[in-house]
């Protein structure tokens, strides 16, 4: 049984100074209670606290003999007297485990084991005293006696050997020899130096590797396929929204927005749509001056009633230079547009097809490099339009094809003109290959012939430049004349005349290339307009810069008759139904003449409500309308008033010398329920062009009187 | 080469169709056109991040590298890495890795900016970096 001790440790004694005793079984000399920082705990289980036997009294108050237990705790008496529980010393290890346990690989299970190493060993350290009887000494003293046989075997050797060597010789040098060996204190002696060791620092840098990241993917052929794929299509998209706007149409040809039959629709709901709106303008079209029934009509003024300013967007800069009505469809009219400016010719020319069923924009739009001064339609095929343009090109569309391009174009080989084209016509004739008359300042008159792939010209005429009659000695002058206009006439088709910018009125013949058959002096300034009378073969119109237009007799040299109109006059025209009406256009104003009417003074005129200047008038063949260019891109429309259309509706056929202004029955008639024949063709223009040998006659009269 | 390539369309694809954006102008195409209009042409893949001007070089070093090592019977892949790699080297400093192949994985660990993933000719998938 292990004896029991009592950790030393010396309880401070409360205020009274009793020692109480802690246990009967302790050490009678010393009692001693038990710190206080112990507590009440029970000290054989408390594992942690270190059994230390040999502990000083003074040390109660080391903290480094008790690390665990910081109580400070007051005891009380009655705790203070409590019986200490009795405290064992146990042989154990405190620190080892209670059981190991291993794997046996043997049994191939877990084993434990409760025999558990108790031993700690707190200090130990090697002595040097041996015990002689120990093997260790035998160890110890074997080691020693080889050590000291060594040692003299190899001093005999030593000396053996140099004993043996040098026996012939010299004993004394051997002798010195082994004493050269054998190094003593006297013949010996060391040195030692030692050099200045460098210092050696040790530096060191570390630097930051470079920035890695980890990738990780994957390659299979089907992804490879798929960017390629995906690559091609956004490549092709991209490709395809720029031109889409171009290729859109003509690509959706299965797309039902688009077809041609959902276009004949849009532009049959387009019209209709115009038409409601347009209603009151339509009416004015078709029945005014009809319904309002003038009295007395024939012998008061007549007026022009505006109906519409045909126009749109691209028109607005430019200028209105010709205007052409279909000759088979009445409501057809082609406007060519250009500029009449020399300096600024702004690049193209438009030539917009309108149809009155729709004002609001053009059947068809077509685009010409250079600005178009002359159009005509033919008059057999009236898809046909010849087109004159400012650089002298002309061309010729059909407009019924659907890429916007001339089917011929004249260009520098085919000898195009050099100067503006002023005037295109057609010829009647198409016994052969289609052909039209071209007029520009270059002075010639070309015919082109439409060939198979190209247009042929053959210059008609070339107009020489003629002196003044009246005036003095002109001398010679070199180059040819500026034509302005031409017009053949209907009644001797190879005569024409020709309108120049000295103011010239030439007379030719198809069959004379070479020279004039007559010039008409009279005009001061450039002949900007020369017309046939339509019912009478000699007798033709001329208006001019000069502020006039004349009426001319081809009988005689001078004009017949003459209106000074203020201002300059752009174009005139006969009216296609009278031969005594016409309608000239000066800058500001459309002015209608009635030369039956009043031989002096104009019947009607207009007045252009917007600040732009009027460039053309076209009579159209069949309505009493008329179309007034002018030089803001517009066409105004103006509707004739009866009296200045008298006989364009129905003439009752007894009636030969006074002419009812309209188809309603008047009191003239006798029968009013009675069909009144329209009167024939044949009849009105013998009728008309008895009107006009009258004025003439009359004019003539005048004219002998006055000389 | 090609049956596989088409097997794989075909089994991993199936019939089904792509999307509406894609089809404008493949769709009418047939497999034939598509894989001529492949050649000579490469993608770069986003996970390349080579600055445009290393970029544009690396990837004419690594075409003409392809270009120069493909005989009348095929690519020779080691020969051309080995090429790829070495221009690089020269041209950029040392430690390039060049993966040429039809169909591999990787999971690598690059230096930043010196990264270019890109298909060529429709059938090779190219990386080269720097570590």
């Amino acid at each position: 049984m292990p004896p029991k001790l009592v950790p030393a440790r010396s309880i401070p004694t409360n205020s009274t100074g009793k020692k109480t005793q802690i246990t009967p079984k302790s050490n009678p000399k010393k009692f001693t209670k038990r710190n206080s920082r112990m507590g009440n705990m029970d000290v054989n289980d408390d594992k942690r606290i270190p059994e230390n036997p040999e502990i000083n009294e003074e040390d109660q108050d080391d903290m480094y003999q008790n690390p665990y237990q910081r109580r400070e705790r007051e005891w009380t008496e009655e705790e203070l007297n409590q019986k200490m529980p009795t405290k064992v010393l146990q042989p154990n290890n405190p620190n080892s485990p209670n059981n190991f346990t291993q794997f046996s690989f043997k049994d191939r299970v877990f084993k434990m084991d409760e025999m558990v190493d108790q031993m700690v060993i707190h200090f130990a350290y090697d002595g040097e005293f041996i015990y002689k009887e120990s093997p260790e000494y035998d160890i110890q003293e074997a080691i020693k006696e080889n050590r000291e046989a060594l040692i003299k075997e190899a001093k005999n050797a030593m000396t053996a050997d140099d004993l043996s060597a040098h026996k012939e010789a010299d004993t004394e040098e051997g002798l010195k020899k082994l004493k050269r060996t054998l190094r003593n204190k006297f013949n010996y002696n060391e040195r030692q130096s030692q050099t200045v060791n460098e210092v050696i620092r040790e530096r060191g840098v570390s630097t930051q590797p470079p920035p890695m990241k980890r990738l990780n993917l994957e390659l299979n052929l089907w992804d490879v396929w798929d960017s390629y794929i995906n690559e091609f299509n956004k490549v092709s998209t991209e490709g395809e929204t720029s031109k889409a706007q171009v290729k859109e149409k003509p690509e959706k040809s299965d797309n039902s927005l688009y077809s041609v039959s959902f276009k004949r629709c849009l532009k049959i709901m387009e019209r209709m749509v115009v038409q409601n709106e347009q209603q009151e303008q339509y009416w004015d079209y078709k029945y005014y001056f009809t319904e309002k029934d003038m009295p007395d009509i024939s012998n008061s003024e007549g007026s022009l009633l505006p109906i519409w300013r045909i126009t749109s967007e691209k028109q607005r800069k430019k200028h209105v230079t010709s205007i052409c009505w279909n000759p088979r469809y009445s409501d057809f009219f082609a406007v060519g547009l250009g500029s009449y400016h020399f300096n600024r010719q702004a690049g193209q020319g438009y030539i917009c097809c309108y149809s009155l069923k729709n004002t609001t924009y053009p059947e068809y739009f077509f685009t010409t490099p250079k600005g178009v001064m002359a159009l005509d339609f033919h008059p057999k095929s009236p898809a046909l339009l010849a087109v004159g343009l400012y650089d002298g090109t002309v061309m010729v569309f059909d407009i019924r094809s659907k890429h916007k391009k001339p089917i011929y174009q004249s260009t520098v080989r085919t000898m195009k003109h050099t100067e503006p084209v002023w005037q295109i016509f057609w010829n009647p004739d198409n016994s052969k290959n289609y052909s039209f008359y071209s007029i520009s300042s270059d002075g010639r008159v070309t015919n082109w012939v439409l060939m198979k792939n190209k247009l042929e010209p053959e210059d008609i005429m070339k107009l020489k430049l003629v002196a003044d009659t009246h005036g003095e000695d002109g001398g010679n002058l070199i180059g040819l004349a500026c034509g302005l206009c031409f017009d053949f006439n209907k009644f001797e088709p190879n005569t024409f005349l020709v309108g120049t910018e000295e103011g010239k009125i030439h007379k030719c013949n198809l069959s004379y290339s070479g020279q004039y058959q007559y010039t008409f002096e009279g005009h001061i300034q450039a002949v900007y307009k020369v017309r046939w009378n339509y019912f009478h073969p000699r007798t033709f119109i001329s208006a001019s810069a000069d502020w006039t237009v004349k009426i001319w007799d081809t009988k005689s040299p001078g004009p017949v008759m003459s209106f000074d109109l203020g201002t300059q006059v752009v174009d005139v025209s006969w009216a296609p139904y009278s031969s005594v009406v016409f309608a000239a256009c000066t800058l500001e104003k459309v002015l209608v003449y009635d030369l039956e009417y009043d031989k002096v003074g104009k019947r009607g005129e207009t007045k252009q409500p917007k600040q732009s200047k009027l460039t053309n008038i076209a009579f159209s063949p069949k309505d009493p309308v008329i179309l007034v260019g002018d030089d803001h891109g517009g066409v105004t429309l103006f509707k004739l008033s009866p009296n200045l259309t008298p006989n364009l509706v129905k003439v009752p056929k007894s009636d030969e010398k006074k002419i009812g202004p309209d188809g309603k029955p008047i009191e003239t008639k006798p029968d009013p329920k009675a069909p009144i024949e329209p009167p024939t063709p044949e009849q009105i223009a013998a009728e008309e062009e008895q009107k006009m040998e009258k004025i003439l006659a009359l004019v003539g009269k005048f004219d002998k009187d006055d000389l | 080469q090609m049956c596989i390539r088409d097997r794989y369309q075909r089994r991993v694809h199936g019939d089904y169709k792509l999307d509406n954006s894609c089809t404008e102008m493949t769709e009418s195409m047939s497999t034939a056109d598509i894989k001529r209009m492949m050649i000579g042409k490469e993608i770069i893949k986003e996970m390349s991040d080579m600055n445009a001007e290393m970029l544009t070089e690396a990837k004419d070093i690594v075409i003409s590298g392809i270009e120069s090592n493909t005989a009348s019977t095929g690519l020779n892949m080691e020969a051309a890495a080995k090429n790829i790699k070495d221009t690089l080297d020269k041209k950029y400093g040392p430690s390039w890795h060049v993966i040429l192949g039809e169909g591999y994985s990787f999971d690598v660990s690059a230096q930043e900016k010196s990264v270019l993933y890109m298909y060529y000719n429709g059938a090779y998938g190219i990386l080269i970096y720097k570590a």
